[in-house]
């Protein structure tokens, strides 16, 4: 890599001391050519990325309703009232607040479930690996629509989960009716689907931890668990974060596990930012709904932000 | 470095789109950006047979069995051709405010009742034109739900209401008869539950099963309605629409229905008799007989007209329309396959197709439609209906009174309070026009 950039460098660098005006057009002539190499993803980008964003954001600043979308140019600019609106929306703070609590308890279960995975594939299970890491994988990659039906029916008030805890005298609520059920339930199917994706990560990183650190532990006389903790652990620690990263970001956009499961009920209890804005886009409220999405965004970007910040001072 | 510039790259587009959508509203004199440009009235559509493609489309069932339909009309036609493209229901919405934005939209479109109002609010379907169908002669829920904002925007095509079901062989051996009013309602499922029942009426709970289905009936049957007398403004802050809410908690708190609403084992429920009574439209007569075979409907299923309230006994009215787009390329052809549609003869030869019931009234007068008691029921409860107020925001209003009733019945705000949050939502939303 730094080898091409020098050839490619050079002849700049060369010419530098005397600056000669040849050099300096041959330069701009480049400059030229490299931006017209790149005009067609310039292009793209900025009609079907860029252009989205600006217009969406600007959305967001006016009063566009379903009334507006012949005319989209011809609606009033409100400044921050969306946002203040938004913000003011009992059912939006309802499901700030659902939000967090999916992305606070979520994170840590999956990573954890992910972990335990791992862990076991590295070093316990010797027998047919590739099958566990394959039957692990696989709800990452299957239709959500599809394993809702049959998560709906272990759920549901006689289903599977409850005829197992009426063996231990355990009496189940309805979970997916149950207003303080709902929640857990649904966090737990996400853990469950997300899991596989971190199992293949931190397997990843527990390979890249070499041996002979554990061989050293092992005749210093620690225990299995004492390794762990004290070396698995931090020398995880980058994958670890990683990991987390890659889940709050999906985590706080979470939308179609309530979607397919419980709708948002009951009582709201399930109904996340992401189904709020969906709603609505649906009841055709444009403007107010994007207010809703970038405050969506602030709270990802702010995330985000702190991580990257962990991240970079354990370097 | 770099991330300065490209802060200052989105600073920039963002003025510039505030700046281009700082453009503020032409009309905000609180008209529908569809009349104006509309011309009202149309010029008249004439007598001579349709030409040229059509495009249509159609949702559901409809869509499936119309193709086939069609063909009557193009054989009376033989210059027009039809093409029905099929949606899903829940599709629609975007489907359709996609194409009206971008302009590519077909000639016509089946609207559901419901959301007709959200779809002339985007200005893209146009008004009927005069004299295509006589107003008179449709069913009068009907004719009621296609005009909003003072104008016509579509034909009513086939019409549904809710009646009442009930396990006709159960109340028989009970000696129950069928209730007229609101106490008679709940003192009915009761009695179910007094003679083993564990439950004495499915009621629907929560956004999905959208209960305002139910109050918007209630209100209105204790002498309500959901907008105030000149149309402009939601009117749910009263007495009447307290007495709807505490009906409706009633059931729940007297253990007559289950909190989780009917949920999945709607129809199951009924056919075992653990749950024998629900309001709900014709289609279920197909629904229970799709899992208990339809000789045991005949003998075991009963329906009646809704119990009534202290005014009268309204139902909610549903069913589909047909509008035009005002981009229709040949709006002229759709008009007139819509025209047709209308006829009472065809419209009777369509409910044999698919068992739609039909939108004018004239066409009940028919000797196999007549001959079926449940019919008989349906156009009985045709007489008093109550449709969904015509403006662009009930999807909203009705999901709030969705969240509001749940919230009444986990006891979590009293009837009351409930109708002040509301009305306070409503007056905030507004009717969206």
């Amino acid at each position: 890599m730094s080898v091409t950039t020098e050839g490619r460098r050079r002849p700049g660098v060369g010419a530098a001391p005397r600056r000669s005006s040849a050099t300096e057009r041959r330069r701009r002539r480049q400059g030229l050519v490299a931006w017209l190499f790149a005009l067609p993803f310039v292009l793209i980008f900025m009609v079907f990325m860029f252009g989205p964003l600006v217009w969406s954001f600007g959305m967001s600043f006016t009063d566009m309703t379903i009334r507006d979308i012949r005319t989209p140019f011809s609606v009033n600019f409100e400044g921050l009232q969306n946002f203040v609106a938004v913000f003011q929306d009992e059912t939006f703070r309802k499901a700030l607040v659902n939000t967090l609590y999916f992305t606070v308890v979520g994170i840590p279960l999956t990573m954890v479930f992910g972990l335990a995975l791992a862990v076991a594939l590295n070093t316990g299970i010797e027998k047919f690996r590739a099958v566990f890491r394959v039957g692990f994988y696989t709800p990452v990659v299957t239709s959500i629509v599809a394993v809702a039906v049959v998560w709906r029916f272990m759920l549901q008030g006689d289903g599977l989960v409850n005829t197992v805890l009426g063996w231990v005298g355990i009496n189940g609520p309805d979970w997916l009716n149950d207003q303080y059920w709902a929640m857990p339930s649904i966090i737990l199917m996400a853990a469950w689907r997300n899991m596989g994706t971190l199992m293949i990560i931190f397997l990843a990183g527990l390979q890249a931890i070499p041996s002979d650190v554990y061989e050293a532990a092992e005749v210093d006389g620690a225990s299995k668990w004492r390794q762990f903790r004290t070396m698995t652990l931090p020398l995880l620690r980058p994958t670890l974060l990683l990991g987390a990263v890659l889940l709050s970001v999906g985590f706080l956009q979470v939308f179609e596990e309530p979607f397919v499961m419980t709708k948002g009920g009951p009582l709201n209890s399930t109904l996340t930012m992401s189904f709020f804005v969906y709603n609505q886009f649906g009841y055709g409220r444009f403007g107010f709904g994007s207010a809703a999405a970038y405050v969506l965004f602030a709270f990802i970007a702010a995330l985000a932000a702190v991580q990257f910040r962990i991240l970079r001072s354990k370097d | 470095m770099v991330r300065h510039k490209a802060i200052r790259a989105v600073l920039i587009g963002a003025a510039a789109a505030l700046v281009l959508s700082g453009c503020g509203r032409a009309d905000d004199a609180g008209t529908p950006s569809g009349d104006a440009s509309n011309g009202g009235s149309q010029a008249a559509i004439d007598d001579s047979p349709a030409e040229g493609e059509i495009t249509i489309w159609m949702m559901g069932e409809e869509g499936e069995k119309f193709p086939d339909f069609a063909t009557k009309f193009t054989e009376e036609n033989p210059d027009a051709k039809i093409t029905v493209t099929t949606i899903p229901w829940g599709d629609v919405m975007t489907k359709f405010q996609t194409a009206v934005t971008a302009g590519t939209t077909p000639d016509a479109i089946m609207i559901g009742s419901s959301g007709m109002a959200a779809m002339v609010a985007t200005g893209g379907l146009a008004q009927v034109p005069d004299g295509l169908v006589d107003a008179g002669s449709f069913v009068q829920g009907a004719a009621d739900s296609v005009v909003a904002n003072d104008a016509t925007w579509a034909v009513p095509w086939y019409v549904e209401t809710r009646v009442l079901y009930y396990r006709s062989d159960l109340a028989a051996e009970y000696g129950l008869d069928a209730p007229t009013t609101w106490d008679e309602a709940l003192e009915f499922s009761k009695a179910f539950q007094e003679h083993g029942a564990e439950w004495g009426m499915q009621l629907p709970v929560g956004q999905v099963e959208n209960p305002s289905q139910v109050i918007l009936p209630w209100y209105s049957q204790q002498g309500g309605s959901a907008l105030t007398a000149d149309g402009t403004a939601y009117d749910f802050d009263n007495d009447l629409m307290v007495e709807a809410m505490e009906y409706y908690a009633s059931f729940f708190e007297q253990g007559v229905s289950p909190l989780t609403g009917y949920g999945d084992t709607a129809a199951p429920s009924f056919v075992d008799g653990s749950n024998p009574v629900f309001i709900s439209g014709p289609w279920m007569v197909n629904v229970l007989g799709d899992l208990a075979g339809a000789d045991w409907v005949d003998q075991n299923v009963a329906t009646a007209v809704i119990p009534g309230g202290k005014d009268n006994n309204n139902s909610y009215i549903g069913g589909a329309h047909l509008g035009v787009f005002k981009d229709a390329k040949n709006a002229d052809g759709a008009w007139k396959l819509i025209r047709w549609l209308s006829q009472p003869e065809v419209q009777q030869e369509w409910w044999e197709a698919s068992s739609d019931l039909p939108s004018v009234s004239s066409a009940w007068d028919y000797e196999p439609l007549q001959a079926d008691e449940r019919f008989k029921v349906l156009s009985d409860q045709l007489e008093n209906t109550v449709a969904p107020p015509s403006v662009p925001t009930w999807d909203e209003i009705g999901g709030v009174i969705s969240t509001e009733s749940e919230k009444l019945i986990h006891g979590q705000t009293t009837a009351e309070e409930a109708v002040k949050a509301i009305q306070a939502k409503a007056d905030a939303v507004g009717l969206g026009w």
